[in-house]
């Protein structure tokens, strides 16, 4: 082994005894200083509540507008079927 | 958390900051721990996380000729050192900066934190065998490293 080799084995063997590294006293100050007393209450924008409010009303429209053409849909259903039966009576001509 | 920050960054004012920074994450996504895991390996994870996002700011930051020495120049010394391997450990933490991120972590979470390679392993999210054989190459090629600096003029005891 040359002298390079010994060198490099005595380098990794340096952290032998090692201590753990302590931070400074005031950084536990520091940290306690930065955190927030009480978590923030989440902001939701206006914005996005006028978006969600447009959407919304939207949605309810649509269902509006949907149940009034299928009731109007039912209601043409119900007077061509009253009229074809009167039809209906006046094909019998053997009667 | 600061011991194993400064074991990457070495560099006191950055492992004051990241420690800091760690303490403020756990504090606001505390409700997102799962329990998967045990409490300090998720704190482990959090710390490499910054850690390794600060040495990364590093890079991305347009550094002079100069900064870019100041990085690279061997003269980080452990606040845990033994006084008489200061000179050495110098040098060996100017090696494990060339080590690849796996490898790194590896030996800074064994030797300078001086965890158990299970607890590495789960840190890691990686297997006992993977560890042993990461460490195993980790210490090859810091031999490798240290011999290519060698300083000449230096006497072997």
């Amino acid at each position: 082994m040359n002298n390079k080799e010994k060198w490099a084995d005595e380098v990794l063997q340096s952290l032998d005894g090692l201590q753990r590294a302590e931070p400074a006293d005031d950084l536990f100050d520091k940290i306690i200083a930065k955190i927030p007393e009480k978590k923030q209450a989440v902001i939701i924008p206006i914005k996005r509540l006028r978006w969600l409010a447009a959407a919304a009303c939207l949605v309810i429209g649509l269902n509006i507008y949907v149940f009034s053409i299928g009731m109007r849909c039912s209601q043409q259903e119900d007077t061509s079927e009253t009229q074809s039966i009167e039809l209906m009576t006046d094909f019998s001509l053997y009667e | 958390m600061y011991n194993t920050a400064i074991g990457y960054l070495q560099n006191i004012e950055e492992a004051e900051e990241i420690t800091q920074d760690v303490f403020l994450t756990i504090f606001q996504k505390a409700d997102t721990f799962k329990g998967n895991a045990k409490v300090s390996t998720w704190i482990y994870r959090i710390t490499i996380n910054k850690s390794l996002n600060q040495i990364e700011k590093r890079k991305r930051r347009p550094s002079s000729d100069s900064e870019l020495k100041d990085f690279h120049k061997i003269e980080f010394n452990h606040p845990g050192g033994i006084l008489e391997n200061q000179e050495k450990m110098k040098y060996l933490f100017a090696a494990i900066n060339t080590l690849a991120e796996k490898q790194k972590t590896s030996f800074i979470l064994s030797y300078v934190e001086g965890l158990p390679r299970q607890e590495v392993a789960d840190i890691m999210k990686s297997t006992l065998k993977s560890i042993e054989s990461l460490l195993q190459r980790a210490k090859i090629n810091l031999r490798k490293q240290l011999i290519s600096v060698y300083p000449e003029g230096i006497t072997n005891n």
